[in-house]
This record gives C-alpha cells, sequence and structure tokens, in this order.
C-alpha cells in the first residue's frame, strides 16, 4: 500500500533544476527517523500503561523517495506501509508525529514555546535533519488545511538544536511546602501542588524560617524570586530568592476565613453575621497554635454568629463552639452510639487555655 | 407517621463540610424553641421537598439528609407532623424537654445517624 505522506520543498541555487543533491538524503532518512520516535512517543502517551507500542509499529511504516517535483525541488515522499497496523492507517501517529515535527518548526521561527508533546530528547535529531542546508536555502514542510509551511533554516535548525539547552529567566511567585534544605550549598527544595520539586537558593536572611517550615505538611510556603524557564516554558529551578513567607496550618486558616464573608442573614434569614475581627482573633488563636498531630475540624458558623468547629471520628463527636465576642468556649464530646457525652468550658481570655482545647480533643480523637 | 417515617433535614450549605453533615444540621436555635423542623417523609420525597426548601421558601441547603421516627424516638425525641398553611408537610422534632447541652448531643447523634443513612437528595452541581 502506498500512499503520499508529505512532499517537502526544498529552495535556494542549489535547487533551481529542480534536482536533490544526494546529500540531502541523509536529511530525509533522518526525517524519517525522526517521525517514527515522534510516533512512538505519542502512542505510548496514549497508553500510559504500556511500556511499547504494538509489534509491527516501526516496520509499518517506511517512507519512499517517489519522484522530484519542481518548484524549486519537491520530493514526493510516499508512506509504503505493509502490516496490520498499515491496514488501520498506522493508528494515525505518523500523521500526528508529522505535523508536530512542523509545528516543532514554526514554533522555533515565531519564538514560542515548543509544543509540549515534542520531547526534548527528539531536538537531536535536527543536528542531521536539516544539516545540508545551506546559507541562502530552506527546507519547507507544508502544513495540511493550506496554512503557511513550516521552514526550516539554518539558523532555525541552529535555534532548535539549542532549545534543548537553552533557558531564560524571569519573575516567578511559587507556592508550596519545603520539602527539604541542603545547607551546604544553602538551597532548599520547595514542593508545589502540582507534585513537581523546584530547588531554589536559599540566602541567610531565610535559613530560620526553611529550618521551622521545613517538612511540615500543614505550612505553606510563598516563595518570590526569578526562575529559569526551558524552551517548553517549564520551571527548572530559581536562579534567586527574594521572599521567603510561611503559612502555617494554611488548610485551616482558609476554611476559618471563608466564613467571613456570610452577611446577616445567611440562615433562614436569622444567622448573624461573624464579627471579622472577632473572627480573625479566633483564626489567629487557632492557626498560631494548633497542633501538627491534631486531625484539622470541619469549620462552620453557628446561627449566634460563632465559630464552630466539630472532629468527627466515629463513633464520638467533638466540637468546640467558640462564642463571639465573649471568647467563651464550650466543648463537648459524645458517643454518637452509647450516648455518651462529655462537656468542658474555658475562657480563651486566660492564659495557656489553647493548649487546654486540644487535649480534650486528643483524649477523642 | 409511623416509627420507619423519615424525616427530612435540610442541611445549610456551610455545615457540609468535606463530605461530612456538621450536628449542627440537627441543632434547633432559639428562634426555633426546641423544635426543629423537618419534612414528613410520608408527605414529601426528599427532592421535593428541597425544590420547596430553596425554590419556595428561598433558604440555601447543600442536600436533604434523614432520620427515623424510630431513630428521634431513641433520643427521646419525639416527632410529630405540624402541617402550615405553605408547608403541608411541615413535621417537627421535638427536644423541648432536654437541657441546651442535652439537646447539643442529641443532635450529634442525628447528624450521625442521617450521615451513615447517606445523602437522601442532592441538588444538581452547578
Amino acid at each position: 500500500m502506498k500512499t503520499e505522506f508529505i512532499k517537502p520543498r526544498f529552495t535556494g541555487p542549489r535547487y533551481e533544476e529542480h534536482t536533490l543533491p544526494v546529500e540531502v538524503a541523509r536529511d530525509l532518512a533522518v526525517y524519517e527517523e525522526l517521525v517514527v520516535e515522534l510516533a512512538k512517543q505519542l502512542y505510548l502517551e496514549d497508553h500510559a500503561g504500556r511500556q511499547r507500542v504494538p509489534r509491527g509499529f516501526e516496520k509499518s511504516f517506511s517512507l519512499h523517495l517517489e519522484q522530484v517535483e519542481e518548484g524549486s525541488a519537491r520530493p514526493v515522499l510516499a508512506w509504503v506501509a505493509a502490516g496490520a497496523l498499515a491496514r488501520q492507517g498506522g493508528l494515525g501517529y505518523f500523521e500526528k508525529a508529522r505535523d508536530l515535527v512542523s509545528e516543532c518548526i514554526i514554533a522555533s521561527a515565531n519564538q514560542q514555546a515548543l509544543p509540549a508533546k515534542f520531547p526534548k530528547h527528539l531536538l537531536d535529531f535536527f543536528n542531521v535533519f536539516g544539516r545540508s542546508l545551506r546559507e541562502g536555502e530552506s527546507l519547507e514542510l507544508p502544513i495540511p488545511g493550506g496554512a503557511a509551511p513550516a521552514v526550516l533554516t539554518p539558523d532555525r535548525r541552529k535555534a532548535l538544536v539549542l532549545a534543548a539547552q537553552k533557558v531564560y529567566t524571569k519573575d516567578v511567585e511559587l507556592t508550596g511546602r519545603i520539602g527539604e534544605a541542603d545547607w551546604e550549598k544553602q538551597t532548599f527544595r520547595i514542593r508545589l501542588e502540582d507534585g513537581t520539586a523546584v530547588v531554589a537558593p536559599l540566602p541567610d536572611p531565610f535559613t530560620d524560617l526553611a529550618r521551622s517550615g521545613g517538612g511540615k505538611e500543614r505550612t505553606l510556603a510563598i516563595v518570590k524570586g526569578v526562575g529559569i524557564y526551558d524552551a517548553w516554558d517549564h520551571l527548572q529551578k530559581l536562579a534567586e530568592t527574594h521572599h521567603l513567607e510561611l503559612l502555617p496550618n494554611q488548610a485551616l486558616a482558609v476554611q476559618i476565613e471563608q466564613l467571613a464573608a456570610l452577611e446577616d442573614g445567611w440562615f433562614e434569614g436569622v444567622g448573624q453575621a461573624l464579627d471579622k475581627d472577632q473572627l480573625a482573633w479566633a483564626s489567629d488563636g487557632l492557626v498560631s497554635t494548633f497542633p501538627e498531630d491534631l486531625p484539622f475540624p470541619h469549620v462552620g458558623p453557628s446561627p449566634e454568629g460563632g465559630l464552630f468547629l466539630e472532629w468527627i471520628q466515629v463513633p464520638w463527636r467533638i466540637s468546640v463552639e467558640i462564642l463571639l465576642p465573649s471568647h467563651r468556649c464550650e466543648l463537648q464530646a459524645t458517643n454518637t452510639t452509647s450516648g455518651e457525652s462529655v462537656e468542658s468550658g474555658l475562657d480563651l481570655d486566660q492564659a495557656n487555655t489553647w493548649p487546654a482545647l486540644y487535649a480534650f480533643v486528643r483524649s477523642r480523637v | 407517621m409511623h416509627t420507619a417515617t423519615l424525616l427530612h433535614r435540610q442541611v445549610h450549605p456551610q455545615w457540609f463540610k468535606g463530605g461530612h453533615v456538621l450536628s449542627l444540621a440537627f441543632r434547633p436555635f432559639p428562634k426555633d424553641n426546641g423544635l426543629l423542623s423537618v419534612y414528613d417523609g410520608d408527605q414529601i420525597a426528599p427532592e421535593p421537598a428541597w425544590f420547596h426548601y430553596t425554590k419556595q421558601q428561598g433558604y440555601q441547603s447543600a442536600g436533604v439528609w434523614s432520620v427515623t421516627v424510630a431513630e428521634a424516638e431513641a433520643c427521646q425525641l419525639p416527632a410529630r407532623p405540624d402541617p402550615k398553611p405553605n408547608s403541608p408537610q411541615h413535621a417537627l422534632i421535638d427536644f423541648t424537654s432536654h437541657a441546651k447541652k442535652q439537646q447539643e448531643a442529641k443532635s450529634k447523634i442525628l447528624a450521625a445517624k442521617a450521615e451513615a443513612r447517606g445523602c437522601q437528595f442532592a441538588p444538581p452541581a452547578t
């Protein structure tokens, strides 16, 4: 089975006779290899559970130089395929790979980030593909649908090869958790919400902060500085750290702070809004003292404008109700199976009452 | 109304946190005078009860959780129909014979029972 795959166009003085110098054959052979390797990558990306492509995948793809057309020189590359995969149209991955090579060249020409699907290591193919091009010559790869073609020139080929190593810097603000610090290298690692980790310099003024926040799952770190990005716009590391801020127990703080948005009447027309200053006082008290070993409570407002915390540890339900503005705290633990219930009360304006609150909860959680 | 009758309670979004129903949702407040409003499950299903509460009365509800009359009575909380002109399916769980702290403890038991039964109706995500 034979189908036209692509019809590249070589331009420049050497191609005006509508012939191809023999050395160009090497470029076309590498183009074929690049398409195959890229198609394999695309297939494996779509089939996360697979280690390798189906048997016969590579062999099903073979490019043949069918003829050279005019204008300046346009070799017609035909896909000569055999086997089961060929009958399935190569699963479409070779065509996708062909188009992605062209997109990659266009992105480079426009000084844009390279397509995310194009793997960095395959840029090495541009060390050979297009190497036969001389100054003033170009290789155009047509784009399906009649859009402007991807144009490979010696300079663009060089840019693509260098893109694998190319980086640039820009200001960055990151939010994550401090994983570990390397005191000798004066760096620390920040683990971002998406699971990736980035290494940043650790200047002396931030050493104590990094030490206190390191390894604490509940402490959010905000880092501002200068990031180093690759050609794909992926952050590689930080070149400079200008700002480090720690937000302890941030998930709890967020739960409490969102209650400040409630307005009078929030519950059946009669729920009282929580006093924002009082809520901030309660939030500061909890967030600054909350023990690492205690699960966070579920947080809600009481209709009387108080702050209600509840831990649910079947069969126990433990509630802490902070009355605002009195700062009186009512505690109750109830076994929802037996009905047993224990109560206590605290005045949170008294010294050392926050630890007593946590001790009450911890005895049933 | 009989012992197996479900008593449907509307749960305010602020009291449905992390997949749990806070006990506040089953606690009578001063405005209630110890009488917790529910819908009589013999008269109305959870979904129309939710629509009545949110669309006709204009209140907020994250969904409907329910206890049976028997579960309420096991907590010494009698239940009875209390039809209103604008809500003929209205019913009550009566906490009035219990002190405030006891009411709070019983609200925890009802919330646990309702949560164990599972949400009876949740509005479609918007």
